[in-house]
């Protein structure tokens, strides 16, 4: 599979930003308020990072909307992080350019950071530096107050660990940190790469829910991860990506139910699939013991149920077949591969 | 900038490495002074306050080459070691001026550690006088010239001590490695002892080469500067013969540390960070 989805349009009921989460802002840096406008937050056109031979990012083409949680997903190498950093400015790209929040990357990358927040791979914090000290130096690196680093530590959970150094800190602990000192600056756009590394399961659940918090929080969230059971929960739209090109890009729900696939529970599946066969618009039937799996255009599943029911067999469940993201993954990138 | 030196201080203060090579240079230093008191030197005349201070400045002079690398080389380095580059640029991308500013925490730091040599030194001088039977206070020395030649002393030794530490640090910075930017802070500094040793043993050209290595530089400004603040006929106040002059050391190491700067600058600028 290599076609690309069309984008879809932005959603019609964009919630309004609840009130900030850390009150009034002592350090002078204007707090954040979400535009109600939705345009594009992050925009790249034709990006494209060269390392002699080796393309790591392909004329890529990436938009993600004001206010939308978008996983950007792939394979070990498919070029997310490297797509990452050009947006942060650490790498320049080959060619092609990247936007945040209208504003150029090559030209008004200061502008750019001080309203985006960022967590690339592995947290890297000063090892001999306390959780404290380290969010206090991130602090005086942004010039915005330090007052605001215990609120920090406290939303994400490391206040009884603040005096703690870097080093002797679980993997759960640092990815936190991490997470805390991208929040730190009170960013419209946050940039998270792999956040729930290292994560129990118990912090996968509180990730979601800061997620879904910064999301109500009119904040803007590109996050990739390779815990694609969270991302289908928590993500708008996604993209897919491999050997530095966008396989597909598009709202969850969509991708996943692409496939026509319809799943019909019943009591007697070889009955109803005898009966389902006679139809001309049929398509492929896959019989298990209680249901089947027809393909078949989505909007004739009434008519199916009516076929079924016209002949005593009446079904408990008949509903689109929804792949999971993982599956729907799996099958993108080895199709690719393939 | 004041961001970045804001960051920068914060790291310099709780960093455990500055302090232990703040202790080693002090340990230098009163080393020196315990050595030469416990052998008939006729230096011993100058470990007397206030002729300490100068003899501090010396002594810290000469733990410079070997010590202020391990600093300047680690610190740049280290943040690619760590990955902290990537912190520190995904959120404020002046990249040049992020060097400049570690640089000057770093040469603040080492301003720093070179007061602390100075009451150390005058301490190490006090109870060298008390042990020896010597007047604590030597009167009649400290005057304004001796206070000018002292604040010059204490300047030039600064400079030449930032030489140093911006060498180690363009190569932490260059080659993105602590151990690269210590191993060609204190490796150039053997490289140049052994060469000098081996040219004085040469005549004529070869012989003159040996007064335009970079330490030769460095060692000529203290001493030569500090001299006339010692006890005369003493070795402390003797120029040595042919060494560079300070104005000669004072704008060829200037030269050098802005080809270093320009040359870290440019790097740092330009690169790629994939840390």
């Amino acid at each position: 599979m290599s076609a690309q989805i069309a984008l879809a349009p932005a959603p019609p009921d964009r919630q309004e930003p609840t009130p900030h989460a850390f009150g009034p802002y002592e350090s002078g840096a204007a707090p954040f308020k979400a535009q109600s406008a939705a345009p594009i937050a992050i925009e790249t056109t034709q990006l494209t990072k060269r390392y002699d031979s080796m393309v790591a990012v392909d004329h890529l083409d990436l938009r993600v909307e004001q206010g939308e949680i978008f996983g950007f997903l792939g394979p070990n190498g498919a070029g997310k992080t490297t797509t990452m950093r050009m947006l942060l400015g650490l790498i320049r790209p080959t060619s092609g350019s990247a936007s945040i929040l209208g504003m150029d990357v090559a030209t008004d990358l200061p502008a750019i950071l001080a309203r985006t927040g960022s967590m690339i791979e592995e947290p890297a914090f000063y090892p001999y530096l306390s959780g404290r000290d380290n969010l206090r130096a991130m602090a005086r690196l942004s010039g915005i107050s330090e007052n605001l680093v215990p609120k920090i530590l406290e939303r994400v959970d490391l206040a009884g660990a603040a005096n703690k150094r870097f080093k002797a800190y679980s993997m759960g602990m640092k990815q936190r940190l991490a997470l805390g000192a991208a929040l730190l600056a009170d960013p419209e756009i946050l940039i998270l790469d792999e956040p729930a590394n290292g994560l129990d399961p118990a912090g996968i659940v509180e990730m979601r829910d800061l997620m879904k918090e910064l999301k109500h929080e009119g904040r803007t969230v590109l996050i990739s991860s390779h815990v694609l059971h969270e991302v289908e929960q928590i993500c708008d739209r996604i993209a897919i990506v491999n050997g530095g090109r966008i396989v597909v890009q598009g709202r969850v729900e969509e991708l996943l139910h692409h496939n026509d696939k319809v799943e019909i529970r019943i009591d007697h599946p070889e009955e109803a699939a005898d009966v389902l066969h006679t139809v001309p618009w049929m398509g492929h039937i896959d019989r298990s013991h209680d249901h089947i799996l027809v393909s078949a255009p989505l909007e004739r599943t009434a008519e199916i149920n009516r076929l079924l029911a016209d002949q005593g067999l009446y079904a408990s469940v008949i509903k689109p077949q929804e792949e999971s993201l993982e599956q729907y993954f799996l099958e993108v990138t080895e199709g690719v591969k393939a | 900038m004041t961001a970045y030196m804001s960051f920068e201080w914060l790291k310099l203060t709780r960093r455990w490495m500055p302090r232990v090579i703040l202790a080693a240079v002090v340990a230098v230093v009163v080393i020196m002074f315990l050595g030469t008191s416990s052998k008939p030197d006729s230096n011993l005349a100058n470990l007397f306050f206030p002729r300490a201070l100068p003899a501090s400045l010396v002594a810290a002079a000469f733990a410079a080459p070997f010590f202020w690398p391990v600093l300047g080389g680690s610190w740049p380095g280290n943040e690619y070691g760590w990955g902290s580059i990537r912190l520190i640029l995904s959120r404020r991308p002046h990249r040049v001026e992020h060097v400049l500013a570690s640089l000057a925490v770093l040469l603040i730091g080492i301003g720093l550690a070179l007061l602390a040599c100075l009451i150390v030194g005058s301490l190490a001088g006090i109870t060298v006088s008390l042990f020896t039977g010597h007047s604590v206070f030597v009167s009649g020395v400290l005057t304004g010239t001796f206070a000018l030649t002292l604040l010059k002393t204490f300047l030039v030794t600064w400079y030449g001590a930032s030489f140093i530490m911006i060498l180690a640090f363009a190569a932490g910075t260059i080659f993105r490695s602590a151990p690269a930017g210590i191993g060609v802070g204190v490796g150039a500094t053997l490289a140049q002892i052994l060469t000098i040793g081996i040219l004085e043993g040469q005549t004529g050209f070869w012989k003159s080469l040996a007064e335009h290595l970079p330490l030769r530089y460095v060692e000529s400004l203290t001493g030569n500067v500090a001299a006339s603040a010692f006890v005369h006929g003493t070795s402390l106040a003797r120029v040595s013969p042919g060494s560079p002059s300070v104005g000669q050391s004072i704008v060829t190491l200037g030269l050098m540390m802005i080809g270093l700067l320009a040359v870290t600058c440019v790097v740092a600028r330009s690169r790629d960070i994939t840390a």
